[in-house]
Order: C-alpha cells, then sequence, then structure tokens
C-alpha cells in the first residue's frame, strides 16, 4: 500500500513546501511584485 | 575606464594565483583526476596563498611597495616551485574536457548559470556598498593600506577577529579598488560552480551537475554575497576545497590530500572566529567515518588523519589568534570575555554583544526550533534574517530516500559532517550566508534525486511534471531576484547610470547618508586629521578616524563619556582631531552633547546630513 501511495505522497509534500513558500513570498514581496509588473505592462503601453 | 582597470587588476590577481596554486598542486602531485576540480582546487590554493602573503607583508609594514611586485614574486615563484615541468603550469588542459550532450535541459540550465555568473560579475564592477564591507571587510583593509601595514583599531571591535579573506580585499584595494575584491568573490563563486559541477559529475551526467549548480547559484546570500566584499562565499569555496582534498584522501590516501585538507581548513577559520567549530566538525568527522569505515579504532586509522589536519588548519589560523591576543589580549576577541576578557570593552558590553549577536539571527535555541529549522529556513527565511533557499531543497528531500543508491560514496562522509557540525552552527551563527558549504553538497544532492525522479520510468507522470515545473519556476524566479539585487549595479557599472549617484542612493537605502560628504571631507581635512565618526562606516572616508560606538563600549568610562574635559583629554590621547555627526540624528548622542558642552568644537564642514567639527586645542579647552 505504501508502496502505491508513496508518488502521490510525494506529490503532497512538494504541493505543500511550494504552497507555504509562495504564500510566504508573495506577503513580503507581492505588492511589489504588482508595482513591476505595472510598469512593465504601462512601458509595454498598456 | 575605471572599470576597464578593475577587469585588469582582477585579471591580473586571478591569473596569477592560478598559476601559483596549480604550480603548487603539480609539485605536490595533487591531482583528484578531474578537470574542472583541479582548476578549481588551483584557483582556491591561490587565494589561500595570496592571502597569507599579504597577511606577512602586512605585518611586516611592507605595504609601501609597489603592488605588482606581490604578483612578479607569485609568477616567479610558481615557476620555482617547479621548474622541471613549465609545460604543465597550464592550468587547465581544456582538450580533456569532456562535452556534454546539448539536449534543451542542458541548454537551459547552461544558460541560467551563466546569466548568473555574469550579472554577479557585472555587478561586482560597481562601487562598494553594503553594510559589513563599510563597517571592516573593506574598511580595515583600507585603514592598513593608510597606514603603511597592519595596527589595532581599539574602536572596532570587528577588527581584530580573524581576517584571512580581508587580506585578499586588501590586495585589491591596494592594487586598484575596492571592485576588484568584489570581482575576487565572483571568481570564488566561478569556482565553486566548478567545483560543485565536477563532484557530481563523478557519479553522473553532466546535467546532474549543471543542475546542482544552478540550484546553488540561484541561492539569494549566494547571489547577493557573490558581488560585494563580504567573507561567506570565498569561505565556503575554501571549505569546499578542504572537503574536497579529504574525500581524495578517503578514495585514494596519501597524506598530502589531509595536508591540503587541513590549509583549506584552516583558511575557512580564518574567516569568523565560529568558523572553527565546522573545521572541528570536518575533524570529528574524519574519525567517526574512518573508524567506522576499516571497522577498527586504532590511532592510524582513527586519529592520525585528524592530527594531521587538524595541525595543518592550526598552523594557518593560529597567527590570526595570535594578533588578535597581541592587540587584545583575547585570542578569539571580543567571545569567551569570561575567560580571557580583552581591551577596550568591559564586560558589559561583551555580554551585550554576544546577545546581539544572537538576537541578530534567531535568539533563543530550543530542540523545537532546531528540529523546525528546514521548514521555517525554507518557508520564511526572514525569522534567521537570512536569504532565500528557495522551494526545492526540501520538497527534494524525501526523494533522496527512493534514490538512495544513485547517491554517491562521499555522501555518507557529509551526513557524518552534517550531523556533528550544523548543531555547531545552530548554537553558534544561525545564517544562511555562514552554511553555504552544507547548501553546496544539499544542491548535489537534491540535482541527483531531481534528475533520478526525472528518469525513473515508473513514476507517475503528474509526478515528474510538478517536479519539473517546480524546478523551473524557482530557477526563473532565481533569474528574477538575481536581477533585482544587481539590475542597477549593472547599470552603473557598465556607466548607464552613474557610479557615484548609484552608490549614494545605495547606501542610503542602508541607512548611511555620508557617501558624498566624505567626498567632500577628503578634499577638505588636513591628511593628518583623524575624525570621530558618529557611524559605523568609514570606507569611504580617506582618512584616520575613531569610530564613536568603540567609545561607549568599554574604550571610555562612564564618567569619561559625561565629563568635557576628561572627554577631550582621551580624544586627545587617541589624537582625534575632528568630529563628524548627524545633525538629525541620535547615534551615541551622550559623546555628541558632552562635546558641545565642551564649547571647544569649531564648525569646518555642514551640510544637511553632516555636522564636521575641529576640536580646539587651545589652553582654556584642555583645562
Amino acid at each position: 500500500v505504501l508502496r502505491r501511495l508513496a508518488p502521490w505522497l510525494a506529490l503532497a509534500w512538494i504541493a505543500l513546501v511550494q504552497a507555504a513558500f509562495y504564500k510566504n513570498m508573495l506577503g513580503r514581496y507581492g505588492d511589489e511584485l504588482v508595482d513591476r509588473l505595472e510598469s512593465i505592462f504601462r512601458g509595454l503601453g498598456f | 575606464v575605471d572599470s576597464v582597470f578593475d577587469l585588469v587588476a582582477f585579471a591580473a590577481i586571478g591569473a596569477t594565483t592560478l598559476l601559483l596554486g596549480r604550480a603548487l598542486l603539480v609539485r605536490f602531485d595533487l591531482s583528484f583526476g578531474s578537470t574542472v576540480i583541479d582548476f578549481a582546487l588551483a584557483g582556491g590554493l591561490g587565494l589561500g596563498v595570496l592571502s597569507n602573503i599579504i597577511f606577512v607583508l602586512s605585518a611586516s609594514h611592507l605595504l609601501w611597495m609597489p603592488a605588482w611586485t606581490v604578483l612578479a614574486t607569485m609568477l616567479i615563484a610558481s615557476v620555482l616551485v617547479h621548474p622541471e615541468r613549465p609545460s604543465s603550469l597550464r592550468p587547465v588542459e581544456f582538450g580533456r574536457v569532456k562535452v556534454p550532450e546539448w539536449d534543451l535541459m542542458t541548454w537551459g540550465l547552461s544558460a541560467v548559470v551563466v546569466a548568473h555568473l555574469a550579472m554577479n560579475f557585472a555587478a561586482a564592477l560597481a562601487p562598494p556598498t553594503g553594510v559589513d564591507p563599510l563597517v571592516y571587510h573593506l574598511a580595515v583593509p583600507a585603514t592598513y593600506l593608510r597606514e603603511g601595514g597592519m595596527v589595532s583599531i581599539p574602536s572596532l571591535i570587528t577588527s581584530n577577529m580573524p581576517f584571512a579573506i580581508q587580506m585578499n580585499f586588501l590586495f585589491s584595494l591596494w592594487i586598484h579598488g575596492g571592485s576588484v575584491a568584489q570581482l575576487l568573490n565572483s571568481w570564488a563563486l566561478g569556482l565553486t560552480a566548478l567545483a560543485l559541477f565536477g563532484l557530481v559529475r563523478r557519479s553522473g551526467p553532466p546535467l546532474v551537475g549543471l543542475l546542482a549548480v544552478a540550484l546553488y547559484v540561484s541561492i539569494s546570500d549566494v547571489v547577493n554575497g557573490s558581488s560585494v566584499a563580504l567573507v561567506d562565499v570565498m569561505a565556503a569555496l575554501f571549505l569546499l576545497m578542504s572537503f574536497i582534498g579529504m574525500i581524495a584522501w578517503l578514495d585514494h590516501g596519501g597524506h598530502r590530500w589531509l595536508v591540503l585538507a587541513g590549509v583549506f581548513g584552516g583558511l575557512f577559520a580564518a574567516n569568523r572566529v565560529s568558523n572553527a567549530g565546522w573545521v572541528l566538525g570536518l575533524g570529528v568527522a574524519l574519525v567517526v567515518y574512518s573508524t567506522y569505515r576499516e571497522r577498527a579504532f586504532r590511532w592510524s586509522v582513527s586519529f592520525k588523519p585528524m592530527a594531521i589536519f587538524g595541525l595543518c588548519s592550526l598552523i594557518v589560523v593560529v597567527p590570526w589568534y595570535v594578533r588578535s591576543y597581541i592587540y587584545t589580549g583575547n585570542p578569539v576577541y571580543p567571545f569567551l570575555y569570561d575567560i580571557f576578557a580583552g581591551k577596550y570593552i568591559n564586560a558589559e558590553w561583551a555580554a551585550k554583544y554576544l546577545a546581539s549577536a544572537h538576537s541578530k539571527t534567531l535568539g533563543a535555541r530550543s530542540v523545537v526550533g532546531f528540529v523546525s529549522l528546514p521548514w521555517v529556513m525554507t518557508t520564511d527565511p526572514a525569522q534567521y534574517r537570512s536569504g532565500v533557499v528557495g522551494p526545492v531543497y526540501l520538497a527534494a528531500l524525501p526523494f533522496l530516500w527512493f534514490y538512495r543508491r544513485s547517491l554517491p560514496r562521499w555522501v555518507g562522509f557529509a551526513v557524518v559532517f552534517t550531523v556533528v557540525s550544523v548543531p555547531i552552527w545552530y548554537l553558534t551563527f544561525t545564517r544562511l550566508r555562514s552554511i553555504l558549504f552544507v547548501m553546496i553538497l544539499l544542491s548535489a544532492l537534491v540535482a541527483i534525486a531531481v534528475v533520478s525522479l526525472l528518469r525513473h520510468d515508473r513514476a507517475p507522470r503528474l509526478l515528474k511534471t510538478t517536479a519539473l515545473a517546480t524546478v523551473a519556476l524557482w530557477l526563473a524566479i532565481g533569474l528574477t531576484i538575481n536581477w533585482r539585487a544587481h539590475g542597477d549595479a549593472i547599470l552603473a557599472a557598465i556607466g548607464i547610470e552613474d557610479r557615484d549617484a548609484y552608490a549614494d542612493t545605495e547606501l542610503r537605502d542602508t541607512g548611511f547618508k555620508w557617501y558624498r560628504d566624505y567626498q567632500e571631507l577628503n578634499r577638505l581635512l588636513p591628511e593628518d586629521a583623524n575624525v570621530l565618526i558618529f557611524d559605523t562606516r568609514g570606507y569611504y572616508l580617506d582618512r584616520g578616524y575613531v569610530v564613536s560606538l568603540g567609545l561607549t563600549m568599554g574604550m571610555a568610562t562612564p564618567e569619561e563619556i559625561r565629563s568635557p574635559p576628561k572627554m577631550l583629554a582621551l580624544l586627545d590621547s587617541l589624537e582625534v582631531t575632528h568630529a563628524a555627526w548627524d545633525p538629525s540624528g541620535t547615534f551615541d548622542a551622550a559623546i555628541r552633547d558632552t562635546l558641545v558642552a565642551s564649547g571647544c568644537m569649531s564648525l569646518v564642514f555642514e551640510s544637511d546630513t553632516i555636522l564636521v567639527s575641529r576640536i580646539e586645542r587651545s589652553t582654556t579647552c584642555f583645562q
């Protein structure tokens, strides 16, 4: 059973780490990211 | 034009150290059997030799000589060390380098690595910025250069710590300027990348080596540390070289490998007092691993290798402890105050300094904190005041178990070393930049795990796609982190942005307002001026200076700080001629107020950010 579950547990682990990491990153740098993207789009004429 | 001279100076240092390092390795028949690792070993050894040469010249007050004589001497030494076969002095036999298969992933990873290294290198050409570099990593070598050699700097506690890499920075300043010191860090990262690639390449395809390097160069502390004059990237190179020396000894035997590992271990220890813990960890790991491997507990198997390694490390690091002892009476100043005490600080400040070193990292240590460290370091590194390692390392850790049969033999030794050293790190200086060496090894392991998963026939497609996307996304973000850190510096380095404007803005962002004021003072103040600065960053001031913070840490008694005549008498004994403070600042306000109350100050320069006064030496003032 464990052998069959292992890939899905691994997948869940990857997803958990990514979610925790990017949640924190977006919380810390989200505003700066939005500002920079806005200025890029403005520079492109949108 | 400045950048061109920086590049020429850097190329001269890089080539000379590489040549001498290579000559020494050939002379002592030290070849790892991997072209890229041998190249990195030669470069690392050359940097270590340069550091020791500059230490001797600095301690002997011979810095009045032209800097190029050092390089010329090293070149002559290269030939003398290995006169029989001059042709073997070629740093690399490029014909032996195996070209990897160029599929899309190899191209992509190569592009990521090259982009990182190129951005780091270009940013290193910008004027020096940062906090610690301007407080001591560059500032202390600049003082030595101004004084013609090594001197005690009582008002700067950090100036008494081991300074091996700062000796290379000193030579950079001597030959041209601070940007050359920054370029040496980029060079050290390049050498680290080669060694890491070579280490992984031994047990896997080039793709794995490239992925390991791409992961390592994407760590934000590596990005930052390879373009400013911090010591951590070069120190990590030295410890990696020490580790490689031990791997070579474990694989092939030969005590000379242990000597080389010891020399590199000593070079690593000679950069931060707490680094000695890592070298101790490496020695203990050697005892444990070789005892386990030989299934025997004898002097020749268990302790002799460690004794050789430890003795060589000690020989390299001890001069720095002796220097600290001569200047302060404490070989590990300002630590272990209860045992050694030490000049210029009092017990209260020593305790406060230690507490501040702890609070700057984690605060209180605990078992729970230690166990949760990988999770916290990954998801919220700001808790450690650390840079970002990215989400790949922790995510890939479980795969190491599945693919344990793919792991190279040195992993066992690395695990023993990590088990011994990481607790020491946790208890001393818990910052990501002081554990870069472990990140180098982890990069290798994670790369092996990820590529093993991608090549695993029976692994579900969804899992493989997720792993690939995770790595690709993180590497892409790593490139944006690099541009965010280096974009302005690169624009300044290539002349699109004004260098002074860049340095001024960067430094103001980190709380230092006097970049342009110092330029004025360098014109205005007499050559022999000695300024009491109410800030800690003195690098750009081309005059003697005393840091006011040093007075409050123990150089002045509370009575002296409160009494104008006593304060003036103290400053007179320190030969201070001027004082500079921020009119709106509160830095060491007690000393400032005492000086103002003395009435012995006459204003010589004023701006929005600085007031500079000359201390009058009239009879009335000093009565």
